[in-house]
């Protein structure tokens, strides 16, 4: 049982370390760049302001390690990997909503970087790919609030929409109690009443100004309407 | 429905100050805006698409259709987001006074 045991972590370190190989065998690639670019400097002893011969500036540097694990490694043309980025940016797109179609078309040119030759590694294109997603989930969602809003920015739009609301809350509320107890309830649970259509019409300005509905200016009258 | 002024959050500081400091004649897209704010697409296209509802930003489309890829989105700040961001942060200044002590990293200085 024992020895059963320690073989099957003896096998899940084995395939832990040979996941492993490749990026290292990428990292020690750098590494190998990165010291012949030491012994060049060294060499041909640059002044500060000139610019080195060699592309890798730093060491570690991701975005270069990214490029050179591609360069070993390349990805396969047609593999799923390879055109995971462009099928998300697609997904994204839908899921954006008709609003957002033509999103979909900025968003494949934003995967193909600033063509300048420098095209992105395939890993920064999935990454870029499910920023789409979170991009298109949050405008989504902020379309359906809007949506879900509408009703109730329609409702508080006018003062007389907001007074027919609390003229039906309260009808509503004092019908209840008179079920519940006949008009001695009502009488003895008026103020209840009275706090109820308070928080509602509380509830109707509050929303009022928090979404920045302006009410309509009220129609001026005309001079002999009033006598 | 008036649209209330955007929450001046450090994202969306970033975008806005990434599109002052581009000449109006030279719009950004979508990528470069990520490069010099060193934010992602999930929060940069979002911001952008609210700035563009309120007016404070206009985007248009590469005027002629490249060859093999698909044609990019310029943003560019507009006249009336200039003015209500300068205002939006003196306004934001009003009411920091400490902000001044320690001065952040802004996109200029990465530049």
């Amino acid at each position: 049982m024992r020895h059963a045991a320690a073989k099957a972590l003896q096998g899940k370190v084995t395939r832990r370390l040979r996941s492993l190989h490749r990026p290292l065998i990428a990292y020690f690639v750098l590494y190998l760049f990165w010291l012949l670019k030491q012994m060049w400097d060294r060499n041909f002893n640059m002044h500060p302001g000139q610019r080195s011969l060699w592309v890798i500036d730093d060491f570690p540097s991701g975005e270069d390690y990214r490029r050179t694990l591609d360069l070993l490694f390349p990805p396969k043309k047609h593999g799923i990997v390879r055109l995971l980025p462009n099928e998300l940016t697609g997904l994204a797109a839908g899921l954006a909503g008709s609003r957002h179609a033509s999103d979909a078309e900025a968003w494949r040119a934003h995967l193909l970087g600033d063509f300048d030759g420098r095209t992105l590694t395939v890993r920064r294109q999935l990454g870029i790919s499910l920023g789409f997603l979170g991009a298109a989930v949050r405008l989504r969602w902020r379309d359906v609030c809007q949506q879900l809003c509408r009703p109730v920015d329609w409702a508080v739009a006018k003062d007389s929409r907001i007074a027919t609301l609390l003229v039906l809350v309260a009808a509503s509320a004092v019908a209840s109690l008179r079920h519940a107890g006949g008009w001695a309830r009502v009488w003895e649970d008026f103020e209840q009443v009275g706090v109820l259509v308070g928080m509602v019409s509380g509830a109707a300005y509050g929303w009022r100004k928090l979404r920045g509905i302006e009410p309509p200016p009220p129609v001026p009258q005309r001079q002999g309407e009033d006598k | 429905v008036k649209p209330k002024p955007p929450r001046l959050t450090h994202s969306l500081r970033a975008v806005l100050e990434a599109l002052t400091a581009t000449a109006a004649d030279e719009p950004l897209y979508g990528y470069q805006l990520c490069e010099l704010t060193d934010l992602g697409p999930g929060t940069v296209y979002p911001i952008l698409e609210r700035l563009t509802e309120l007016g404070w930003v206009e985007s248009t489309w590469e005027a002629e259709q490249p060859s093999g890829r698909p044609r990019r989105r310029y943003y560019r700040i507009t006249g009336l987001g200039r003015i209500e961001w300068a205002q939006a942060r003196v306004a934001r200044e009003a009411k920091r006074p400490w902000a001044g002590l320690v001065s952040l990293p802004t996109v200029d200085d990465n530049q």
